[in-house]
């Protein structure tokens, strides 16, 4: 009796075990370009939500680790500004007992470019601050790059700036190479020149210039530009040598005027 | 004809099928293995439902998680149906209401079911490191047994412990 009861619960029941067998059996036969194309469905669909639930899980275990290092980061930071607070204040101590003055005594103040000289090659340009921001003549014009120019007239609330691609525009720099001094000038094109750069002066193609600080309107150690040719004038104690601006002065938007403290 | 309320309790057995192999396998691994939750379930569902119920559950998570390693699809939804068409028959034949009967017969599943996984599924390295696979196919049924012993318990004093909570 039970056996027959197996029997035909076994015959009843075989048929869906069959079909399940035959499709497992077709799908362990399948190349695995289409078994990648059966899991990449099923993942992309179905799976889509619990993946997206253990990428979030994921995220929080990264950012709990990348938080702990950023602390350690953090506390080692610290550590070396308040060294570096400790020896600013020694250097200040220093100085005054060596009776240095600082360095730095100027300050900077923000300013937009609202004209620029119309002429084919651009030598001046006005800025919308004048008198009313504490702005003078013979003031420094520089941006991040480096000098631009200096002030040449001032109104109340303008200002104009001569640039120094023009000619009448000198200022004393100094290779950062050879530590040669020399003076800087518009080329009389999108370059400068430095024309009476000494003969026995060892600067090559490359070397940095940066302004010396002497004449009192350009602080010292700015960028001027990068030399890109080096001539030696025959009968001359003098190379011809031209520099490539640091600053493009065809693209001036926001500039500095450096304001000496008095 | 299943009725509604058993459909929506698979469903919700395959989805937390998935969860558990998709989210939380891999972060409670012992020994480089992970319980299998597709056939602790289908192993539950083949002993308290009937034979066709058991071999479709079975086959449905089979292909299901079977997709998360694309190599080896088709091997696990075949074994588990296999599975749960042999508990089914085992329930037939013999009383497993009581629980150290259901115990015992997840314990043969799980072993049956990972040996022949693996033998199948990874054939040329059962051949060069028979050890090592056999070592893994048995940390891989403790952690099963383990974890499905603990289902087993929840579901099946489930009311208990929810009257506890």
């Amino acid at each position: 009796m039970l056996s027959s009861v197996i029997k035909q619960l076994k015959r009843r029941q075989l048929l869906p075990i069959l079909i399940v067998l035959s499709i497992s059996i077709i799908l362990i036969i399948l190349p695995l370009s289409l078994k990648i194309v059966v899991s990449r469905i099923l993942i992309s669909t179905l799976f889509y939500p619990i993946v997206q639930v253990d990428r979030f899980l994921t995220d929080i275990a990264h950012t709990k680790n990348i938080n702990i290092e950023l602390n350690q980061h953090l506390t080692q930071v610290s550590m070396q500004a308040a060294k570096y607070t400790e020896a600013h204040f020694e250097n200040i101590r220093l100085r005054r007992m060596l009776n240095f003055d600082l360095q730095i005594p100027y300050r900077l103040i923000p300013v937009e470019v609202i004209g620029l000289n119309p002429n084919l090659m651009i030598k001046s340009i006005e800025i919308n601050a004048g008198t009313d921001k504490g702005i003078d003549v013979n003031m420094a014009i520089i941006t991040a790059d480096g000098i631009i120019g200096k002030t040449i007239g001032v109104s109340n609330n303008s200002a104009v700036a001569q640039l120094l691609n023009d000619h009448n525009c000198k200022v004393s720099a100094i290779d950062q190479t050879t530590r040669a001094m020399c003076f800087i000038r518009g080329a009389g094109g999108k370059f400068l020149t430095m024309g009476d750069g000494p003969i026995e002066s060892e600067g090559v193609v490359g070397d940095t210039v940066i302004s010396s600080g002497l004449g009192g309107i350009f602080p010292p150690g700015l960028m001027v530009g990068t030399v890109i040719y080096v001539k030696n004038l025959e009968g001359t104690l003098f190379k011809d040598v031209t520099i490539k601006p640091a600053v493009d002065f065809g693209s001036l938007e926001e500039v500095f005027v450096v304001v000496y403290d008095e | 004809m299943m009725n509604k309320n058993l459909i929506i309790k698979l469903v919700f057995g395959a989805f937390f099928v998935l969860f558990y192999q998709i989210v939380i396998a891999p972060r409670t691994s012992f020994a480089d293995t992970h319980a299998d939750m597709a056939l602790i379930l289908t192993v539950w569902i083949a002993m308290v439902c009937d034979l066709k119920t058991g071999v479709i559950f079975g086959f449905a998570v089979g292909l299901f998680t079977g997709a998360l390693t694309p190599i080896d699809l088709g091997w696990a939804s075949l074994l588990l149906a296999i599975i749960a068409y042999l508990v089914g028959i085992i329930k037939i034949k013999i009383v497993i209401e009581p629980m150290p009967n259901k115990i015992t017969v997840l314990i043969c599943s799980i072993l049956i079911y990972n040996f022949f996984y693996q033998l199948f599924s990874n054939f040329g390295l059962f051949i060069i490191n028979f050890s090592y696979m056999i070592t893994s196919i048995l940390y891989a049924s403790i952690n099963s047994t383990i974890v499905g012993i603990i289902i087993f318990v929840i579901i099946r004093y489930r009311y208990i412990l929810r009257n506890l909570i």
